[in-house]
């Protein structure tokens, strides 16, 4: 066999954590690589080594034999390794041929003008050359489906002799037969020589497409092996702990009060389906499943953070208006977002107005915002959360993440809500904050909240959760309750076992 | 970072980073915190320009200096609201246009009396504000292109209103509001003191004013924590038509007529009062202190370019550099920080 790219005991560490810990790899050339792992268990760091956007902390690298040290992924797209990401990285206004030769020169006449009619006529050879069905390559791309775009940026690094291409998660906004195409383009690929990394939660597609199979897990490579020597089961079994619980905070509130939150058939078009459940007064209710499952969607939708098709959301018995922030926050639901710098802060601001920023009607006597009493209750939810800051007139932007959080968190405290939406609630967050954080969220409920926690990290849902329900592409699959949590049965709900 | 603060004029309390120590060390703490710097400048502008030309510092000329600064701050008032809630507004010189034409023909055409055609010309204001705000907040148009749009239609109204022609207004309530004086004080300098007084303390102190900022600052966390941010976006608008028509009133009353091309160039002179006056033009950063400075800074450098009888084609140049000094020592600022 003729290795490509050969990686050995390679160590990246971030403050806090060994992204990737003494990991060795190999690629054999023109095979189909594939890597899976869970959040966090280092795939992506380590494919952003390969594509030269992070550098090693250690370890050997060698690509054709050759020791590299890419600093940027420029070196690493000079070198042949290309990467199609998930959020494509074309530029929409500009044509399908326009975005494959971008940044090279090839067609430039001897008087710098570019030669159109050559360039597209290279760019509508090099689609065929894949073997797919006609791409209009004059219009903006932003005009053509995923799918389509998604060839175009393959076809991209082919005219940039791609040695190396590394599709990161490139079905998951692809339908079947969009699947299958992608598929053929693959194998198309490796019958040139080229070696591909396949990225992916759905491992259903690695017996497919795949020739072997990384399994990584907490930073570290667990095995490699061919496809044919593995069980999907043992894929599943070896990414994450199927066994053992973690100690858990205890459930006080077994009998659970009225109904709080009704949610009755909600879809939204690609993302989820019919989605239906209660959360009761007192229940942590925890809603899970892989990264792309659609379950931050349906709490943003349920919010109306973002609009839904159809379906109902009632709080107390009364409905709340679809797309609606300010109808649903005056009813006491509240949404804490999974991306605090975009939807949560306002990050200009100093922690008081942030936090007061929910309730500046019920501190404003005729318009004016009552200044001793806004700072009283500042102080008040700073101390209570125990928010570390030198004054509440201190920027958020200053603070470290679980503070921000704890910031978020202040606001709708103060709203007085009764149901709390909490997207990936401690994502970014320190170990201990962390574990505030989970304290905090048992406390809501014993107070008489509901809460719905939105996590793609199994432990903190059977940390937190009275009861969770498991999104699989876009539908719920599963529920289990407190007396009920098993790991290995959540986990293959999350994969459609 | 810290004592980078919106808003009035602050130092920084009790900050245990800040060492008290030095003359030097306090100017340089001065110069972080906003608008010293702007003030500081313009106090220098006045002294050297005093030592050129005794003539500045004589009592008509800095009340002349304050009258011909009216009307930018006013507009600068409305202006500074719609930048730090994050948007633009370049219609304000066809609105000041529009409303006072509205007035010239209430007074002259119309034959009614002061009040009621100063109701209507405001309302004028208000209306082309509400237009903007509402075609920006709930039909999502980039506020330069709707503005601009707006900016053209009202200045095309006025044109045809009167087949571009002025009206003469002679109205001895206008005349007051143009060229009378209470104690000495010229009336638009008073109406513009007025405003900004207003403006600051609901930019400061009121919810709303919150609402301005937070919604500049991120719109969307604001609009997630379930506040009706296309409501507030809409009144920002008006608040700056209803500030451009003020300026069309003093206008009329100026000029003893109403002029169908007056206000020309008002939104870029407004910007730029309020970009000198550092706010952020990205928005969620800002105070009309800093707008008053700036409009006092621009009100001075072109009167003393007059009385130092420098071609007003120059006066453009020097007021253009001082709007690119105005932006840099913010970064200086900043970065120092």
């Amino acid at each position: 066999m003729d290795t490509i790219l050969r990686m050995e005991r390679i160590v990246k560490t971030f403050p806090g954590v060994r992204a990737v810990d003494d990991v060795s790899f190999e690629l054999e050339r023109g095979e189909i690589h594939a890597l899976v792992g869970h959040n966090g268990a280092g795939k992506s760091t380590l494919v952003k080594i390969i594509s030269g956007a992070y550098q090693r902390d250690g370890g050997d690298f060698y690509l054709d034999g050759q020791s590299v040290n890419f600093s940027d992924p420029g070196q690493a797209i000079a070198a042949g390794i290309h990467m199609v990401y998930q959020e494509l990285d074309l530029i929409p206004f500009l044509s399908g041929s326009e975005n494959i030769y971008l940044g090279q020169s090839r067609f430039h006449n001897r008087l710098g003008f570019i030669d159109h009619r050559n360039k597209l006529k290279a760019a509508q050879e090099l689609v065929k050359r894949l073997d797919v069905e006609k791409i209009d390559l004059t219009i903006p791309v932003g005009e053509l489906s995923v799918s389509k775009q998604q060839i175009i940026a393959i076809a991209k690094a082919i005219s940039a002799n791609a040695k190396i291409i590394i599709f990161d998660e490139p079905t998951s906004a692809l339908n079947e037969s969009e699947t299958r195409k992608l598929f053929d383009i693959m194998r198309v690929l490796t019958k040139e020589g080229v070696t591909l990394i396949l990225i992916t939660h759905r491992l259903d597609e690695i017996f497919d497409i795949a020739d072997r199979v990384t399994v990584m897990r907490d930073g570290k490579l667990i095995f490699t092996r061919p496809v044919n020597q593995v069980k999907k089961q043992e894929i599943i079994s070896t990414m994450t702990d199927m066994e053992g619980l973690p100690s858990s905070y205890e459930r006080s509130t077994p009998e659970f009060g009225p109904t709080l939150l009704n949610v009755q058939d909600i879809s939204v078009s690609k993302t989820f389906h019919n989605v239906s459940f209660d959360l009761h007064k007192g229940e942590v209710l925890g809603l899970t499943g892989l990264i792309g499952c659609g379950a931050i969607e349906v709490a943003r939708s349920i919010y109306g953070a973002s609009q839904r098709d159809s379906g109902e959301v009632k709080i107390n018995n009364r409905p709340i208006k679809k797309g609606n922030t300010e109808d649903a926050a005056r009813k006491r639901l509240a949404f804490v977002s999974d991306d605090r710098k975009r939807d949560g802060l306002v990050v200009m601001g100093s922690v008081k107005t942030n936090i007061s920023l929910t309730i500046l009607d019920q501190i404003s006597r005729f318009g004016f915002v009552l200044r001793k009493k806004e700072n009283q209750i500042v102080r008040q939810m700073i101390d209570k959360l125990r928010i570390r800051v030198s004054s509440e007139d201190q920027l958020v932007s200053t603070l470290s993440g679980g503070n921000q959080q704890k910031v978020v968190l202040s606001k709708w405290l103060l709203k007085d809500s009764e149901v709390l939406l909490l997207c990936e609630p401690t994502r970014g967050i320190d170990v201990a904050t962390k574990r505030e954080i989970h304290h905090m969220i048992r406390d809501f409920a014993a107070n008489g909240m509901g809460v719905l926690v939105v996590s793609s990290e199994i432990d903190e849902i059977l940390e937190t959760c009275d009861r969770v329900l498991v999104l699989y592409e876009g539908q719920i699959i599963g529920e289990v309750t407190y007396n009920d949590f098993n790991r290995a049965k959540i986990i293959n709900w999350m994969y459609g076992e | 970072m810290q004592e980078q603060k919106t808003g009035f004029l602050r130092w920084p309390r009790n900050n245990p980073m800040v060492k008290e120590s030095g003359a030097m060390h306090a100017i340089q703490k001065a110069l972080r915190t906003k608008n010293i710097g702007l003030l500081l400048f313009l106090v220098l502008v006045w002294v050297v320009i005093s030592r050129i030309t005794p003539y500045f510092l004589q009592g008509n000329n800095i009340l002349l200096v304050l009258d011909q600064t009216a009307t930018v701050a006013i507009a600068g008032v409305g202006m500074t609201y719609v930048i730090i809630s994050g948007g633009v507004d370049l219609s304000v010189g066809g609105i000041a246009a529009l409303s006072g034409m509205m007035a010239g023909i209430c007074i002259t055409k119309w034959g009614m009396s002061f009040a009621p055609a100063l109701v209507l010309a405001m309302l004028v204001g208000v209306i082309v504000g509400l237009i903007n705000g509402l075609l920006i907040s709930y039909f999502n148009l980039q506020p330069m292109i709707c503005t601009l749009g707006t900016l053209s239609a009202a200045r095309g109204l006025t044109l045809i209103s009167t087949s571009g022609r002025p009206i003469f207004v002679i109205n001895p309530t206008f005349n007051l509001v143009g060229n009378g004086d209470v104690f000495g004080i010229p009336f638009p300098v008073i109406i513009a003191v007025l405003v900004f007084v207003i403006g600051h303390i609901v930019l400061t102190y009121t919810e709303f004013g919150r609402y301005v900022f937070a919604i500049g600052g991120n719109q969307e966390a604001t609009r997630l924590s379930g506040i009706n941010v296309k409501r507030y976006k809409t009144m920002i608008y008006i608040i700056s038509g209803f500030c451009a028509a003020l300026v069309g009133i003093v206008l009329v009353g100026i000029l003893g007529a109403s002029e169908p091309t007056v206000g020309q160039g008002l939104e870029l002179d407004s910007i730029a009062v309020t970009a000198i006056g550092g706010t952020n033009l990205m928005g969620g950063i800002g105070g009309l202190v800093g707008t008053m400075l700036g409009s006092l800074l621009i009100g001075t450098i072109k009167n003393s370019l007059t009385i130092l009888n420098i071609v007003s084609y120059y006066q453009q140049v020097v007021i253009g550099v001082i709007i690119i000094l105005a932006v840099l020592l913010e970064y200086f600022r900043k970065r120092r920080a």
